[in-house]
């Protein structure tokens, strides 16, 4: 209790100052401390060791990082001023907005009206665009419809500029998280192993050709999963995970929705996942390849969530939780670009537990 | 504001007002001299350092187009954080819609603490940082965000108080709460740490 007492000082904010500015040579601001602390010197002694534990490292962004983003800055700022932000401009801008209103009013007119009466567009323009995400890179897309969809590392969209009347069709490979902008026109993904059809929903699809699993995890709305003729609806909350080489279709909850699309934000949530599968999530996020030196270690099952920043803390807790021990070295891929490699074995001296 | 913090003139001050008239330098000093304090602080609300980035970009951008309707800034520093601050809550949720789960505190890990954010100190066991660590992660959110904005952006209470928009009593008190937790965690391994060398030369001054 007594030391609880003295927290006052500790949490002053003119002490602490004191201790985190204090010089080792310094003995009148030493003396000085002694006296606040009314000559207690071992609970000095306690929180001064309690501020040491404080200190961060300084300066983990790089001179070149500032002069770059400057520059950046730099660029924008010459380029708005070509235009002169002046009164003028600022005039214009609201007489564009006024004469804008009712162009905008007639736009929605006229395409509620065309609408209604369903004409026949002419299919003329049936232009596809395919957008990319590379791997150890993300994208999102904005569709015509308004609709949105987050592209993951390694992944590719393929999408018409316009879509035709009767539905939206799309093409995905890899995985993507999907806002669907909700319409009497259905929506369909299709995959190479099955089509997603929705009317308007959040989901996540992960269709990814180098994994076993096709796995669609519904958020809110309603999602049929089509795989050779069978239909299988899925309600928010479910997640439909479909095996490609037994051909098993398996419903359950999903456990935790926050981590939902995680990936977008390097969250990484693995639910006794094998680590065979896991790897290659990896190996597309951050762009690196992972060897497994002992193919059992591919079998081992991991549960969890991991955030992170970097491929080395993702590797320090892999290898922290499952008994295997990791090397990482930068390797020239045949194409000549250097690329990072990790070789994972077994850890002799740790086993398994299942 | 009170009166004796805007009597004094601070440099940041001067290069506001030079800013303000449209002086291109003084955007860039303050620019220079606060980027990495805002990135650190930044990368640690979102975990896509291009994000923060760009928010810094458009937030030095905005101020230069705005420079003619500027206020007074007495206080450079907390008010750029501040701006980051808002900027990045509201863009993220804004973004996504699962978002209120990511804000949720606990599950939440915004300011959340590693090892190889510390100077490594040979004198602290690797069992006592640990347990620090893992009392600073079970923090909320908030007393993280104070732990950061007091320890590494080094502001006063006050100026944390502005930016989390809470009294400088309450920082005070959660302050008090966060090194209580933070005694607890270390106090079981006191026998563990040798002497401080600062420790050590108070203590043969006293002898």
């Amino acid at each position: 209790m007594k030391r609880d007492d003295k927290l006052h000082l500790l949490s002053n904010e003119l002490i602490q100052n004191k201790i985190i500015n204090l010089k080792k040579h310094n003995s009148d601001a030493k003396r000085e401390l002694l006296k606040l602390y009314e000559g207690d010197c071992s609970q000095l002694k306690d929180d001064l060791k309690l501020l040491s534990y404080l200190k961060f490292k300084k300066n983990t962004v790089s001179d070149k990082e500032v002069v770059n983003e400057w520059s950046r800055l730099d660029k924008r700022i010459r380029k708005k001023n070509l235009i002169s932000p002046s009164i003028f401009w600022l005039w214009s801008q609201r007489i564009a907005v006024v004469l804008v209103l009712p162009l905008i009013f007639a736009t929605i007119y006229y395409f509620q009206q065309s609408l209604y009466y369903e004409e026949k567009v002419t299919n003329v323009e049936a232009i596809n665009h395919t957008v990319y995400a590379p791997l150890g890179g993300k994208t999102k897309v904005d569709l015509p419809d308004g609709s949105r969809v987050w592209l993951n590392a390694g992944s590719e969209l393929t999408y018409p500029q316009k879509f035709n009347d009767n539905q939206r069709e799309l093409k995905l490979i890899g995985e993507g998280y999907f806002e669907v902008m909700k319409m009497k026109i259905p929506m369909i993904v299709h995959t190479a192993d099955l089509d997603i059809k929705v009317l308007g929903t959040k989901f996540n699809l992960s269709a990814y050709a180098n994994n076993d699993i096709v796995e669609t995890q519904l958020l809110t709305g309603k999602v049929a999963v089509a795989v050779s003729e069978q239909n299988y609806e899925l309600k928010p909350g479910e997640v439909a995970r479909f095996n490609k080489k037994t051909g098993n279709m398996l419903i359950n909850r999903i456990e935790q929705k926050a981590f939902v699309a995680g990936w977008r934000n390097n969250l990484f949530s693995f639910d006794d996942e094998a680590f065979a599968e896991i790897i290659r999530d990896i190996e597309r996020s951050y762009n690196v390849t992972i060897r497994l030196l002992d193919p059992e270690i591919g079998q081992y099952k991991f549960n969890g969530t991991i955030s992170s920043k970097s491929i080395d803390q993702v590797m320090k807790i892999f290898a922290y939780s499952l008994p295997i021990t990791y090397h990482k070295e930068e390797i020239r891929t045949d194409d000549g670009i250097i690329k990072e490699q990790i070789s994972i074995r077994k850890d002799r001296k740790r086993t398994i537990k299942y | 504001m009170d009166k004796k913090e805007s009597n004094t003139i601070s440099a940041d001050y001067l290069h506001w007002k030079a800013l303000k008239s449209g002086q291109k330098h003084a955007l860039a000093l303050l620019f220079k001299k606060y980027y990495k304090l805002m990135t650190t602080y930044g990368n640690q609300m979102v975990f896509d350092s291009d994000i923060v980035k760009d928010a810094i970009q458009e937030l030095f951008l905005n101020i230069w187009n705005r420079k003619g309707h500027l206020g007074d800034v007495y206080n450079v520093k907390s008010y750029l954080l501040l701006s980051l601050r808002r900027q990045l809550l509201q863009q993220k949720k804004y973004q996504s819609q699962i978002e209120n789960d990511y804000l949720d505190d606990t599950k939440n890990n915004r300011f959340s603490f590693d090892e190889s954010q510390f100077v490594e100190n040979k004198e602290v066991s690797k069992v006592v940082k640990k347990e620090l660590i893992a009392a600073l992660n079970q923090l909320s959110s908030k007393q993280r965000e104070i732990v950061f904005l007091r320890f590494y952006q080094e502001l006063t209470y006050k100026e944390i108080g502005e930016l989390l928009s809470i009294n400088e009593q309450s920082v005070k008190n959660n302050m008090q709460r966060i090194l209580k937790k933070m005694r607890r965690a270390v106090s079981f391994h006191d026998g563990d740490i040798q002497v401080d060398s600062i420790l050590f030369s108070l203590f043969m001054y006293y002898r």
